[in-house]
């Protein structure tokens, strides 16, 4: 991780890439308990070709530079496969452009706010992804009514209803109802 | 069966204490242990499939053993 960090601080120093943030279940961590996950998640501003196309290729090749072995859809950095992902719609884009700069053993980092990342998991709706939300709720770490605003701005307030301890439910008893 | 209450509390309170100690970790602790978890899953399933493929090996032949067995709609 410290390795993915550090290579990930010199492609911004170099000018290979303008801006990172980690997303995903190590993104949660640094807000919940511990969420299991395989990989690192970045999500990167890519360059752009003269069709508009995002370039993954001279990330990947800034990184085998650094040592990193690709594998897959995978970077490798020491025991760490780094995922590179394009912030492909504007909700990722505003939650890369809102990241918080943070401190992983001294190496300093980004990560997206957690009500961003709450906002991610409920636009990708897999089972994982409402569980992971509603243990942001449970531990407090996330701002509900600016989760709401953000929802709201992306049209994805309904998809709270999938949240089974949302906590407009639970104080105002307005649980869509199952019949 | 009677329940003891007892221990079903200490359960609990065990359970409560181990999330509460797990939400105190600092970032790099909890990366840590997510990757001690991963590797520990990777190894398992790789014993499980090693483990089978040696089962499938010696049952060669054997349809009613059940590293053969799949399971078929009903009729």
């Amino acid at each position: 991780m410290h390795q993915a960090l550090r290579v990930l601080n010199e492609l911004v120093e170099d000018g290979v890439i303008p801006l990172y943030a980690i997303g995903g279940a190590i993104a949660a961590s640094f807000y919940i308990e511990a969420q299991a996950t395989a990989d690192l998640d970045v999500f990167v501003v890519l360059p752009k070709a003269a069709a508009g196309l995002s370039l993954l290729t001279p990330v990947y090749a800034a990184c085998k530079a650094k040592g990193g072995v690709v594998e897959g859809e995978h970077i490798h950095f020491g025991s760490w496969p780094v995922q590179i992902l394009d912030p492909y719609k504007p909700l990722i884009e505003e939650a890369m452009a809102s990241a918080v700069e943070v401190d992983f053993d001294g190496i300093p980092t980004r990560v997206m706010t957690a009500e961003h990342l709450c906002a991610i998991c409920l636009d990708t709706k897999r089972t994982k992804d409402i569980f992971r939300v509603s243990v942001f709720i449970e531990q407090a770490a996330v701002d509900v009514e600016a989760l709401k605003g953000i929802l709201q701005r992306y049209n994805l307030l309904d998809r709270a209803a999938l949240v089974p301890n949302w906590p407009e439910q639970v104080i105002h008893g307005n649980r869509p109802n199952p019949a | 069966m009677a329940i003891d209450l007892t221990q079903l509390e200490r359960v609990i309170a065990d359970k409560a204490a181990l999330r509460r100690r797990a939400r105190e970790q600092s970032w790099p602790e909890k990366v840590a242990m997510i990757e001690r978890l991963r590797d520990t899953t990777r190894l398992a399933r790789e014993a499980m499939r090693r483990a089978l493929a040696e089962a499938d090996k010696r049952n060669q032949g054997n349809p009613s053993c059940l590293a053969h067995a799949k399971w078929s709609p009903p009729c």
